[in-house]
């Protein structure tokens, strides 16, 4: 076979429009060569270092993985940004002027916050049994304590009460005798009346040994046995207000046989 | 080199002669390039294609081998033809390639089994013609040493002078002359005996 005289052709074919795209392939190679090998400007290298670095940093955080935080950072996060940012508030303006005052209430504000911060973080606060129904019995208890114990104070002329006894009596005891007649089943006025006397016997004493004041001077003896008359106060509150030395007979009930006694032996 | 402008499309094929006065201007090369491009493109391609047979591979090399093309366009001093200095850009830049892919492969540079197991499994496919007596040429032709399909191919299908083959191939046209003509003989025996 004679290849020279019986040419034969090449088998090999070409998609369909490949040597326009050929072209085409080719000058845009052409041009990425030739933006590759253009010079780099001068400001290239000086912003270089940086950019590397800053490369660096951030190939180093995507190693790392997502940060993590302490448990319950969040959670402080903004009172913990709100309070330095009062403290840079405070640097930054130096003196600080307070209203008048303000630093003589502040102890109380603080300590009044804090029993309500206690409050709220106990919740529901709880009482001793029976506690509010006592509680009104037991402050007008005190305050009647605090009336008497201020009483104390209270100033008499001197002499006051040596001449004390013999005026009440004469203003009580010696006005009745007068017209006194002893009547069977009548003792009941009569018991009342020395319940009263054996009253302000104790309230003479009482007052003789808490140094009597000029203060009781103002005062009438009619007006302080109707004072004494009146006041509620219970037999405890007596025991309190009288000194522990006096014992204040719990019960006043006087014979008759006593009071007849009493009363001869007086010459009422 | 000076960076490139946009310069228009050809729409026809220039001359030589006026692409290689186009090279004289450093700044008319990238249109002398275009013209280079728009008339070689396809017989580089072939030639490429011929010595490396796979399609994707001579797309590859075509395209390496233009580059080349264009970096080396201010080294064109037009004491030899435009298209000799195109093909030998061309022709060693498919000979590397064949000689790297083998080396890759662990095969040696005279056998090409690989190409022809290329050859083989391309029958079907569209880039290749249906042509019998067409594929058989090229299975002869892989019988060769790749310098001696180089030149067969330059001689046979390009119908180019022993001259011009030997300004592609920088070697003598004696030795070119005997080259091509043990190749006829050997291809002449396998199609006979094929």
């Amino acid at each position: 076979m004679n290849i020279e005289i019986n040419k034969i052709h090449h088998p090999y074919k070409v998609p369909e429009g490949y040597f326009e795209e050929l072209e085409e392939n080719v000058m845009a190679q052409v041009h990425i060569q030739e933006l590759k090998n253009q010079e780099v400007s001068a400001e290239y290298f000086e912003d270089l270092e940086s950019n590397i670095l800053s490369q660096i940093k951030i190939e180093s955080l995507k190693k790392a993985g997502s940060p993590s935080v302490e448990k319950g950072y969040f959670e402080n996060l903004e009172a913990e940004i709100l309070g330095k940012a009062k403290i840079d508030i405070f640097k930054t303006k130096g003196n600080i002027a307070t209203p008048e005052g303000y630093f003589e209430n502040l102890e109380s504000e603080i300590l009044g916050k804090a029993k309500i911060d206690i409050f709220k973080s106990k919740g529901n606060l709880s009482t001793p049994e029976g506690y509010f129904e006592n509680l009104e019995e037991q402050i007008l208890a005190k305050k009647n304590i605090e009336i008497l114990k201020g009483a104390d104070k209270l100033e008499t002329p001197e002499g006051y009460f040596d001449s004390l006894e013999n005026d009440i009596l004469s203003k009580t005891v010696e006005q009745k005798k007068s017209n006194f007649t002893v009547q069977k089943g009548g003792f009941k006025y009569f018991r009342n009346a020395a319940a009263i006397l054996l009253i302000s016997a104790i309230s003479v004493l009482f007052y003789r040994q808490s140094q009597p004041k000029d203060a009781f001077a103002d005062i009438s003896n009619e007006e302080m046995i109707a004072y004494l008359a009146d006041q509620p106060l219970t037999d405890t509150q007596l025991e309190t207000v009288v000194d522990e030395t006096i014992t204040v007979p719990v019960n006043l009930e006087v014979s008759d046989q006593e009071l007849e006694q009493f009363i001869k032996e007086n010459n009422i | 080199m000076e960076s490139l402008t946009v310069a228009p499309r050809l729409f026809f094929n220039m001359k030589d002669e006026e692409i290689i006065a186009l090279l004289a201007d450093p700044a008319e090369h990238e249109k002398a390039f275009r013209g280079i491009l728009k008339a070689y493109k396809e017989k580089i391609y072939y030639h490429v294609r011929k010595i490396v047979i796979d399609h994707d591979d001579a797309d590859d090399v075509t395209q390496e081998a233009f580059i080349k093309i264009w970096r080396n366009l201010d080294k064109f001093r037009g004491d030899s033809k435009l298209y000799t200095w195109l093909y030998r850009i061309a022709t060693n830049e498919a000979l590397t390639f064949l000689q790297k892919k083998k080396k890759d492969r662990g095969i040696s540079i005279d056998d090409n089994e690989m190409l022809v197991a290329t050859l083989e499994s391309s029958k079907s496919d569209t880039y290749m013609g249906g042509e019998e007596i067409e594929m058989k040429l090229q299975k002869a032709l892989l019988l060769l040493t790749d310098k001696q399909r180089v030149v067969f191919n330059l001689k046979y299908f390009e119908e180019l002078k022993y001259e011009e083959i030997a300004e592609i191939t920088e070697t003598s046209v004696g030795g070119l002359k005997a080259t091509y003509h043990f190749a006829v003989k050997k291809i002449e025996e396998f199609l006979t005996k094929n």
